[in-house]
């Protein structure tokens, strides 16, 4: 299919070579490649009827379902770009991408709506089209859009056109929308799919939201691009995965560290699943502890094997015939990588330095943002601001990170975004958040904060209007109240002192 | 009774506004993530000795939902009331 030069094409042809094949499984619903090239086309149709634009930005709000996977092709057959967001974002958040991105049209779950009325009536322009079956006034029904046949949509679309934008947490305190083109997205898929060796007759369950870039590269575009199948799961319970891997018999399985341990706690119970069918396991989002691997291995003898995958740049992936443990594996074929210093100078082997990728992989760039790309980009390297070391045979091990990030069970939160919902508070003079470790989740946000003169409130005040404003798992768990913050020579918070 | 049960496992669990009541979402309103539900509803069932399936927890949206799922699975005798 190297010819193929966009996402949506490499499923029709999927679907032309095993039309009858289930592709995915869902609760009682299971869906054949043709019924779903066929479904693509026909919302694509309605989404081209409904004034969508090529290079048009749609923003989509939905958790794990059938109807995203449907909607994400139709939106890339109509030459738009998705923005896919994290259905457990707040009304503030969601607002400020639609009006980051310029989005007009808005798909979501008719559950969802209520949390986004103060933005309706504030963005008049809005178009949205709602999933879950009931009528309302000025939403227009997902379901009718799917009933309507269309002829082929045939709309040009190159491999530099743009295919997604992928909000990540910004260290200033504001997402940013990071561009991958068509290109990136098929380049980035065969490569894992080759590391990994993933076959047609591969099965995985979807678990992670498809909101997430990892879970869209791992869970939904390999499967498709090779004929394979998923099964997806609404959301994360343990033993519902467990009895998944077993009936469906799931062959590759990927997930973050926080669900692999929270696996092998529920495995540890009276529960006996077999789990013979799984072949590989790839863990991302954050760091696995090699503890997790020797135990997951020791006890299945299945290779669980590490991946780094900035939503910018995913760059490596373990090998599961050759895991060193603690290492995210070498670079994708076709990817370079090293480590610089502060100069930007290439540090030797083994030296710890921030981690810098190069190849058809890194994307196009943040939207609205050409300072923050050059950056990012500079001397044509994606500089991830990872800390990391490359040893002799080229595996890379992520050691820390060179930005102020905490890793909330896979989920990048930046302590800057939830500093200025703190600050955004009136009682609040000053905060500073970190991150506390945090046995599931390896970490989670703990915020210090000073009271203005005279202010006197309860810790779980800011807790509750975290919540408010940002998605939960980026509030803070544990605020504590102090009279001043430690400070460097320069005045600067010494969070250091805080940990 | 159901509803003080589940109240006092709430409470050691999460931080929230205003009182528990059917209406409560459990991801919205007690900011719980994937990772909180297990452990809240595994307290549940040692607290009211039955068991919940992986198909009930996945319609679990409110306390009143996971209230309908106890008062159908607690032994007939056992009446609990719902509040």
């Amino acid at each position: 299919m190297g010819n193929v030069k966009s996402v949506d094409r490499i499923l029709s042809k999927t679907a032309q070579i095993l039309p009858d094949k289930t592709v995915m499984y869902y609760e009682n619903e299971s869906i054949s490649y043709s019924q779903l090239d066929k479904e693509v086309n026909n919302l694509a149709q309605g989404l081209m009827d409904f004034g969508l634009k090529p290079n048009e930005k749609v923003a989509l709000v939905l958790g794990n379902c059938p109807n995203f996977v449907r909607m994400y092709f139709a939106i890339l057959r109509a030459a738009g770009t998705v923005v896919p967001l994290n259905p457990l974002y707040k009304a503030d958040e969601i607002h400020y991408i639609l009006n980051d991105a310029k989005v007009k049209l808005l798909i979501i779950d008719q559950e969802l709506l209520p949390m986004i009325r103060e933005v309706r009536a504030e963005k008049s322009d809005l178009n949205i089209i709602a999933i879950g079956g009931r009528k309302e006034e000025g939403i227009v029904s997902f379901e009718e859009l799917l009933k309507k046949e269309a002829e082929p949509v045939d709309r040009n679309v190159e491999e530099s056109d743009l295919a997604v934008c992928l909000y990540t947490s910004g260290t200033s305190g504001r997402p940013k929308g990071a561009l991958l083109s068509h290109g990136n997205l098929i380049f980035i898929t065969y490569a894992l799919i080759t590391r990994m060796d993933i076959r047609e007759d591969d099965h995985n369950l979807c678990v992670i939201p498809l909101s997430h870039a990892f879970s869209q590269f791992t869970n939904m575009l390999m499967p498709i691009f090779i004929g394979g199948s998923f099964t997806i799961l609404p959301r994360f319970i343990p033993n519902a995965v467990l009895s998944e891997i077993a009936s469906k018999k799931i062959s590759y399985f990927c997930a973050v560290p926080a669900m692999y341990s929270a696996l092998l706690a529920a495995l540890s119970q009276e529960h006996n699943y077999d789990m013979s069918s799984l072949r590989i396991c790839l863990s991302g989002g954050a760091p696995l502890s090699v503890e997790i691997i020797k135990e997951f291995t020791k006890r299945y003898g299945i290779p669980l094997v590490e991946g780094s995958g900035p939503s910018e740049a995913v760059a490596c992936i373990g090998s599961y015939q050759a895991i060193k443990p603690g290492s995210v594996g070498p670079a994708l074929d076709g990817v370079n990588v090293k480590v610089v210093n502060d100069h930007d100078q290439e540090l030797p082997q083994g030296e710890i330095g921030e981690f810098c990728v190069q190849g058809p992989n890194v994307m196009q760039g943040y939207l609205n943002l050409p300072e923050a790309t050059a950056e990012a980009l500079r001397g044509g390297w994606f500089h991830t601001g990872d800390l990391a070391k490359i040893d002799e045979e080229g595996y890379v091990y992520i050691v820390g990170r060179k930005k102020d990030m905490i890793l909330v069970g896979g989920m990048n939160v930046y302590p800057g975004e939830v500093e200025q919902c703190l600050f955004n508070h009136p009682q609040v003079l000053e905060a500073a958040v970190i991150g506390s470790p945090d046995k599931e989740r390896g970490e989670v946000p703990k915020a210090f904060i000073v009271l203005k003169r005279q202010e006197s409130a309860e810790p779980k005040e800011f807790i509750l209007y975290c919540r408010r404003h940002l998605a939960n798992y980026k509030c803070p768990r544990q605020v504590v109240i102090l009279a001043s913050l430690p400070k460097n020579p320069t005045g600067k918070i010494d969070k250091k002192q805080l940990a | 009774m159901i509803l003080a049960k589940i109240k006092k496992i709430v409470d050691q669990q999460f931080i929230y506004e205003g009182e528990l009541n059917e209406r409560t979402k459990v991801i919205d309103d007690l900011g719980a993530d994937s990772l909180d539900i297990p452990v809240m509803v595994n307290a549940i069932e040692d607290e009211f000795a039955i068991a919940i399936s992986n198909e009930e927890l996945f319609k679990i949206r409110t306390i009143g939902d996971l209230m309908n799922i106890i008062q159908d699975k607690i032994p007939e005798g056992m009446n609990y009331g719902k509040c």
